[in-house]
């Protein structure tokens, strides 16, 4: 019997726990980032799809739209902290102050660190981290000035205590947000801009994997579910949690403990993604 | 502004039929945190076993669960045996049925200088925290094998569990114990759907006890203590013990399903506050003398 599956988190919170609250969502495109914004606006938020690519965050608007959801695109580069001053300062004077700030998410390929090129490090940190910062930073420059408090929620790793060989980029940068959650959590309380990260574990794969394949690898025997995260993000920005900042939730079911008496037998990095990912053409 | 007040006691993070048909068994639930925990617990729908080692704090217990309209039993417990605490989910069980959460509540705690500490009194708190926390988690967790039926345990833990307790040493010691022994049981227990995880809580001065104003403070001081404590707080306020039952009752939930061997920190950021200079440094033997002397 594996972990039990979570309920929708729809049903979590008293109705309409996010009326006339904003809610950003800045999306690198991944699926997990569109099931969050879905899950505010079922308590009635207007949410914000915001990200690189404005096609995606047009698409997605139009998705929540389309379920009678107050919802809206922006196109902007969060790496880029003039993009994001425009950005806040456009959707701002449109729908009033953000509540809600969701920051970017994306899930690695492996790769190892030696093959990396310094462009695949920096389109990964550069989003992640950087974006995550910038994106945090005008934020709470303007909730600061109007005294109105904030909710944000970084996207961390488990694996940060035990790094993550074969993901650096990725894993690097989430647990860099791990530290810069504790540090902006202590330097914003005096403003009630609280700041919080979830970690998951591995997600279920949309696509083309088994997930059979990988919960056999888990303690928890199954794969991490939206529904797993989006209950804990919505927790984690209701006023329930006034009191939670600076933490950082490991939504994994007991992944990154695992540590075995006899653990299967160890092949590097190297080895696995030669023999796993075809040489290119 | 400081972080922002809770929403109102008695509102609800998760609905009533939450914990429906459920038990949940809390040791010291008859007292400050712990049964401001079981109360949130009664509220969603969950009947509670109240478990302490003194009759009038069940009977208290019992009575705060009863006036929200659920069903509570108390059972004399000392966690520090494993045969007592068998013998107490036999008796609760035979009453209210099987036990589905398990809160590891009950702790002991006093403030003494390290090379003061006597042997006992280290031994005693170690018993009671890390040594009590087995106990009754494996009970419960047995019983759950057996049925063939998942659960959820939370033990109540401590921020100084990651960074040391100096003048608590024997608690931090055992509250990091609890930690480790969170992330060891949850590997062991996820493949059967029983999760364990430790809430942290910061400060959070009990309406019914002097809690952690000072070593020896008065209950009539208290309200001074807390003001000056506020001035050392990030947040600029103190927890309110509801919070803590809305975040407990949200880990044991099914919404945390895949939430097992996670230590969560409740207290505004408090724990977290390093700056590259410091307050100066004062030694525990210090501070600890002057406090016990009525000073500040």
């Amino acid at each position: 019997m594996p972990l039990g599956s979570p309920p929708s988190p729809n049903r979590m919170l008293p109705p309409n726990s996010f009326k006339n609250s904003v809610v950003m969502v800045v999306t690198t495109g991944h699926w997990l980032s569109q099931e969050i914004a879905a899950s505010f606006a079922s308590y009635g938020a207007a949410v914000v799809i915001a990200g690189k690519d404005s096609k995606h965050c047009e698409a997605a608007a139009a998705e929540l739209a389309a379920a009678n959801t107050e919802a809206f695109a922006i196109g902007f580069d969060p790496a880029d902290p003039d993009s994001v001053a425009d950005c806040f300062e456009t959707l701002e004077q449109r729908l009033g102050g953000v509540g809600v700030l969701i920051n970017p998410f994306s899930e690695g390929s492996e790769v190892p660190a030696e093959q990396m090129s310094p462009a695949r490090w920096h389109e990964v940190t550069d989003t992640l981290l950087d974006g995550s910062l910038f994106c945090a930073q005008e934020l709470a420059r303007r909730r600061i000035d109007d005294d109105a408090g904030a909710a944000i929620v970084n996207f961390a790793t488990p694996f940060s205590v035990t790094g993550g060989a074969g993901l650096t980029p990725w894993e690097t940068a989430k647990a860099g947000l791990s530290h810069l959650t504790k540090s902006l959590a202590v330097e914003w309380a005096p403003y009630n801009i609280r700041v919080n990260a979830v970690a998951p574990g591995q997600l279920e794969a949309r696509g083309s994997r088994s997930n059979a394949e990988i919960a056999a690898t888990l303690s928890a025997g199954r794969c991490c579910q939206a529904a797993d995260v989006c209950a804990c993000v919505l927790y984690a920005c209701t006023p329930f949690a006034a009191y939670l900042t600076g933490h950082t939730f490991d939504i994994d079911g007991a992944s990154w403990q695992r540590q075995g008496r006899l653990p299967p037998k160890f092949e590097s990095i190297r080895s696995r993604y030669e023999r796993t990912i075809p040489p290119p053409e | 502004m400081p972080l922002a007040q809770p929403p109102p006691m008695g509102a609800q993070l998760l609905s009533e039929d939450t914990f429906a048909d459920q038990r949940v068994y809390v040791t010291g639930g008859g007292t400050g945190l712990g049964k401001a925990i079981a109360c949130e617990f009664a509220r969603c729908g969950a009947d509670i076993v109240v478990a302490s080692r003194d009759a009038e704090h069940r009977q208290d217990g019992v009575n705060a669960i009863e006036a929200i309209g659920r069903r509570a039993v108390g059972v004399e417990v000392d966690i520090r045996d494993a045969g007592a605490v068998a013998e107490s989910f036999d008796i609760v069980e035979a009453e209210l049925g099987p036990v589905d959460v398990l809160i590891n509540n009950a702790a002991g705690n006093f403030e003494v200088p390290a090379e003061r500490m006597s042997a006992n009194a280290f031994r005693t708190v170690v018993d009671i925290v890390l040594n009590g926390t087995f106990n009754c988690s494996r009970e419960f967790a047995s019983r759950r094998l057996q049925a063939g039926r998942g659960g959820a345990i939370l033990n109540i833990g401590a921020p100084y569990a990651a960074t040391g307790g100096p003048s608590t040493a024997h608690s931090a010691a055992a509250k990091a114990g609890v930690n480790n022994l969170t992330w060891s049981l949850a590997v062991e227990w996820a493949p059967d759907d029983i999760r364990i995880n430790t809430l942290a809580p910061g400060y959070f001065p009990e309406p019914d006890r002097s809690g952690w104003v000072s070593p020896g403070a008065a209950l009539d001081n208290r309200n001074a203590q807390i003001a000056e404590r506020l001035t050392t707080l990030p947040g600029g306020r103190v927890g309110e013990a509801r919070e803590l039952g809305w975040l407990a009752t949200f880990l044991c939930s099914p919404f945390a399903s895949y939430i097992t061997g996670h230590v969560v920190v409740l207290d505004g950021a408090n724990w977290l506050r390093r700056g590259p200079i410091g307050d100066p440094f004062e030694p525990i033997r210090e501070s600890f003398d002057r406090r016990r002397e009525g000073g500040p």
